[in-house]
């Protein structure tokens, strides 16, 4: 790979502080990803922001803490279910119906709609063998994608590694997190990906300050050279890093302006600025219109906390459904309306299921499998398998009867056309859970 | 000498200055013993404290390196009389009485206790805050510190501002005490009963997450137990509760399971305090704990023979922290090139060590408390039972930027007509008047004078102005070329050239300052 086929931070680094100045004229963020992810794009040296159009999106909403699977997929003919809860169980009555026997939360009305317009496909207890109750083991086995425990990298940190070629890392716009810390998902060998709950994240407000000093501060905060002569990268100390992470910071916010189609900062403000409803949908909303504005992202990250119930689960459990019905069916309305729909796949996991016997405290312990949703066009909407058979539970839990990484799988070949034997390190079955190819 | 009349003064509005430090003139200091150098001093002080003001280095510089340890370690001898939060602790609604009220009136009340605690939770940040800026003890604040983000606890889930101070002065009441009493204490400890439920960890129904978390974060790490361990240890912690009445531990009998259990192969009729017991003679304990403190204050994982001689010393010494974070503080190790200037400073310690290294009173608090959580450091509030992971974590694209705008305004001011209209309203909705008083909002953090500083160590040209504060802030040395870049930028401002002291020169070095608290190497202690 010639050097001049990437434009990179590497370039930017040589160009040096010429680029940064010349702000507004001079393309700043020269993208890697598009022309790492699609070889007959590489050839293309594209000096401007290369449009993302048409890419495929993923969406990866976690819900942290550990969503009670029983209470969210019901299976509102089941005795054992119901002698387990007698506190907590959705009364047949109220669970709002998929099939003869499914159900789900009341509250999740949002989701039934999405589930009647063939936008949600359940995937019923995924899960892994052996499962951790540990949250953050558990939590880290699903971002790694690793229930062994040996890798301290995320299954999509891995799949931007594999994607880049040469000695370039992708544009960390590759990925964006909408939370504070990036989350383990997307850390890759090489890869890092933007994360930011709020836009005055991404920039340095000194106040009144002499131009002399912003130009202080943009070379005191500039990376040195990072590639050795040799091309290869150079291991980073930790204050390379801290260059590096200012670099990316301050490029990503411009590139994130420049993508909503003006500079500014009152633009990026009204690009990211949440509306009502509630924290998820705000989220959700804040992706979609990026998605509209077209940025080369391939990944977005969202995350829902507050499931881990332990007391006094009803309402809370209620409201996060609610939260979680309510923004999914607004998401998609407004993929749809801006025309984006048809490529975007949304994914939720969560580190664990409760267990199937409610505790004394009106609440539940940690468990195991649990249902993974599945949302958008692509998928084949419906219920993709049966309920776990609650007569045969593992520990007093839910058994796992899809290992979570065939899931993986089909999304990573299935929709970013990546090698999912080489990212996951193993071959694993591919559900049919897709409608594409 | 003429500079220290000056610093007197200064520290006349707190106790920013280790009281009984002598009065040493900067640079005139001579170390007592070989093989200890200032930039040593200063990397102590950093690390064992929050930093510190040129002559607290020479201070301790003097007294040479093991004087020094004992000296922050040993630091009941400093007298301290700290005030207490504005924190009260509100008796419990009596059922009967809300059971004759109306649902609205009982919704108004519930709604009540929730904004009184969340005020209340908001001063006891504040007063947190002050006092790690202005404790004599540093040592005392950054173990309280450690020990926070080890035995965790967060207001969301306790709700109760009380009980969050009551634990985090049992935590400073055992900072550098002993290890078994703390975790005994810890174990009916209010909040934590809370906190991890097992106040609701009832003989009919065990519930496990308090059992799990102190095998797994607070004692031995994972892989070193079995999940039936974790099933057993819940059992013996059974009753262990608290009573919402009086505010303190209760052990309910009747929830007590008395049966036999088995906890890492000791059978018996165990209780919590046999299972921590247990806990301590495995040998995983002492590692697992030396291993995170050295974590925490060196910034990396502690070489092997390191941490093997560490937990060694603090088995031998039946579990007293002293001993151990004297051996930590004396270690070659300690001052390698892989610790010294290599650990990623934590937001408190961004925040307290500016304060500290400047001598800045805090003033606009409530910035700082919102300061600390867009950096991700939420006191009385860590992320998860695991608490912040530290170290590279804290650095993202999200909180880099953070971290220069939060620090930078400790020395550019606030504007004060910058004010957090959820703050205010939280305090409005407040009916104790008293309370809402207490709260009233911190004003606008005034705008940093550097020329006391300048004059009092008659800095003459740029290149001084930058050696000084590059000494005093980052305290070790950095390339010249972007030593350079600073020089550079201060010509550039200063007022007709030539004169530093004069009051004209004051914006270019606070300018100055803003760029070093904004450097990489800021971030680096």
């Amino acid at each position: 790979m010639s050097d001049a086929t990437f434009s990179t931070r590497r370039e930017f680094v040589r160009g040096g502080l010429s680029l940064l100045s010349a702000a507004g004229t001079v393309p700043l963020f020269l993208h890697r990803t598009a022309a790492a992810l699609e070889p007959a794009r590489a050839g293309v040296r594209a000096r401007g922001r290369a449009k993302a159009s048409g890419e495929r999106v993923l969406v990866v909403l976690q819900l942290a803490g550990g969503n009670d699977g029983l209470n969210t997929i019901i299976p509102y003919r089941n005795d054992i279910y119901y002698r387990a809860r007698p506190q907590l169980a959705i009364a047949r009555k109220d669970a709002l119906r998929l099939t003869d026997d499914i159900g789900l939360h009341p509250q999740a009305g949002g989701l039934k709609e999405l589930f009647d317009d063939g936008l949600l496909c359940v995937v019923q207890g995924a899960g892994y063998p052996n499962p951790d109750r540990s949250h953050f083991k558990s939590t880290d086995i699903w971002e790694t994608g690793d229930p062994s425990q040996r890798t301290h990298r995320g299954w999509l940190g891995r799949y931007f590694d594999c994607a880049c070629k040469g000695n370039d890392p992708p544009d960390p716009k590759s990925a964006i997190a909408l939370v504070g810390e990036p989350p383990l998902a997307l850390q890759g060998d090489r890869f890092s990906p933007v994360a930011f709950s709020t836009p005055d994240q991404l920039a340095w407000r000194p106040g009144d300050v002499s131009s002399a000093a912003r130009h202080a501060f943009e070379r005191l905060n500039h990376p040195d050279e990072d590639h050795n002569p040799d091309g290869t990268l150079k291991p980073l100390s930790r204050l390379e890093y801290l260059q590096r992470t200012a670099l990316d910071a301050r490029l990503s916010a411009r590139d994130i302006q420049d993508a909503a189609g003006g500079g500014g900062r009152s633009r990026i403000d009204t690009l990211l600025r949440p509306r009502g409803g509630g924290q998820l949908a705000s989220q959700l909303q804040m992706v979609a219109r990026m998605i509209a504005a077209d940025l080369p992202t391939r990944v977005y990250y969202v995350s829902l906390g507050g499931f881990d119930t332990h007391a006094g689960q009803a309402g809370r459990h209620g409201q996060l459904m609610k939260q979680l019905g309510d923004g999914l069916r607004q998401f998609m309305a407004e993929l749809k309306a801006s025309g984006q729909r048809e490529r975007v796949l949304l994914m939720t996991f969560s580190e664990f299921g409760r267990r199937v016997m409610e505790n004394a405290s009106q609440g539940t312990d940690h468990g195991a499998a649990a249902p993974l949703l599945l949302v958008g066009e692509p998928v084949r909407g419906g219920l993709a398998n049966a309920h776990p058979d609650l007569r045969r539970l593992d520990a007093g839990d839910v058994p796992w009867q899809v290992d979570f990484r065939s899931i993986y799988a089909t999304v990573l070949t299935r929709w970013l056309r990546a090698d999912a034997r080489r990212v996951l390190g193993g071959n694993f079955p591919m559900p049919d859970l897709l409608r594409v190819k | 000498m003429s500079g220290l009349g000056r610093f007197v003064s200064l520290a006349v509005f707190s106790v920013l200055a280790l009281p009984s430090f002598p009065q040493v003139a900067s640079g005139q200091a001579r170390a007592p013993v070989g093989g200890w150098t200032r930039p040593q001093a200063a990397h102590l002080l950093r690390r064992a404290g929050f930093g510190g003001a040129p002559r607290q280095v020479d201070y301790l510089f003097t007294m040479g390196r093991k004087a020094a340890v004992d000296y922050l370690v040993d630091y009941e001898s400093i007298p301290d009389a700290p005030r207490r939060p504005a924190v009260e602790r509100f008796e419990p609604a009596d059922r009967e009485e809300m059971r004759a009220l109306s649902e609205d009136e009982r919704q108004r009340i519930r709604q009540q206790r929730v904004a009184r605690e969340q005020v209340q939770t908001h001063l006891l940040r504040r007063w947190w805050i002050e006092r790690m800026v202005a404790s004599p003890r540093p040592l005392e604040e950054k173990m309280t510190l450690f020990w926070h983000g080890h035995f965790t606890s967060g207001v969301r889930e306790v709700r109760v501002a009380w009980y969050l101070w009551q634990q985090n002065e049992l935590l400073r009441r055992h900072a550098v005490g002993n290890f078994r009493t703390l975790l005994m204490e810890i174990s009916r400890d209010p909040a934590m009963l809370i906190y991890l439920n097992n106040a609701q960890n009832l003989k009919s129904q065990p519930n496990e997450n308090y059992a799990r978390e102190l095998l797994e974060l607070f004692t031995m790490g994972v892989g070193n137990y079995g999940e039936r361990d974790v099933k057993e240890a819940a059992r013996a912690f059974t009753g262990w509760s608290l009573d919402r009445d009086t505010g303190e531990f209760l052990f309910r009998r009747g929830q007590h399971d008395y049966g036999i259990k088995t906890v890492l192969g000791v059978r018996g009729n165990l209780n919590g305090g046999d299972v921590i017991d247990i806990i301590l003679a495995r040998p995983e304990t002492a590692d697992y704990i030396v291993r995170k403190l050295w974590r925490f204050f060196a910034g990396d994982e502690a070489p092997p023979g390191v941490a093997r001689s560490l937990a060694a010393t603090f088995r031998k010494n039946n579990y007293e922290i002293k001993p151990v974070l004297k051996a930590m503080f004396n270690h070659p190790a300690f001052y390698s090139p892989k610790v010294v200037g290599a650990a990623i400073k934590s937001p408190v310690e961004l925040v307290v060590g500016t304060l500290r290294a400047l001598e800045i009173r805090p003033v606009d608090l409530d910035g700082i408390v919102g300061g600390l959580r867009l950096m991700g450091q939420d006191l009385f509030q860590p992320p998860n039972v695991k608490g912040w992971d530290g170290g590279l974590n804290w650095i993202t694209t999200a909180t880099l930027y953070n971290r220069y705008n939060v620090t930078g305004r400790l020395v550019s001011g606030t504007d004060p007509r910058r004010r957090s209209a959820v703050r205010m309203m939280r305090r409005l909705a407040v009916d104790d008047a008293e309370l809402r008083e207490a709260a009233e909002p911190t004003g606008p953090q005034p705008e940093f004078d550097p020329m006391p500083i300048v004059r009092g160590h008659d800095l003459t040209t740029p290149e001084a102005v930058v050696e000084h504060f590059l000494d005093r802030l980052i305290g070790r040395p950095i390339s010249p070329q972007r030593q350079a870049v600073l020089v550079e930028a201060l010509q550039r401002q200063l007022p007709g050239g030539a004169d530093v002291q004069s009051d004209g020169s004051a914006d270019a070095i606070r300018e100055l300052i803003l760029l070093i608290v904004a450097m990489p190497e800021y971030q680096l202690s």
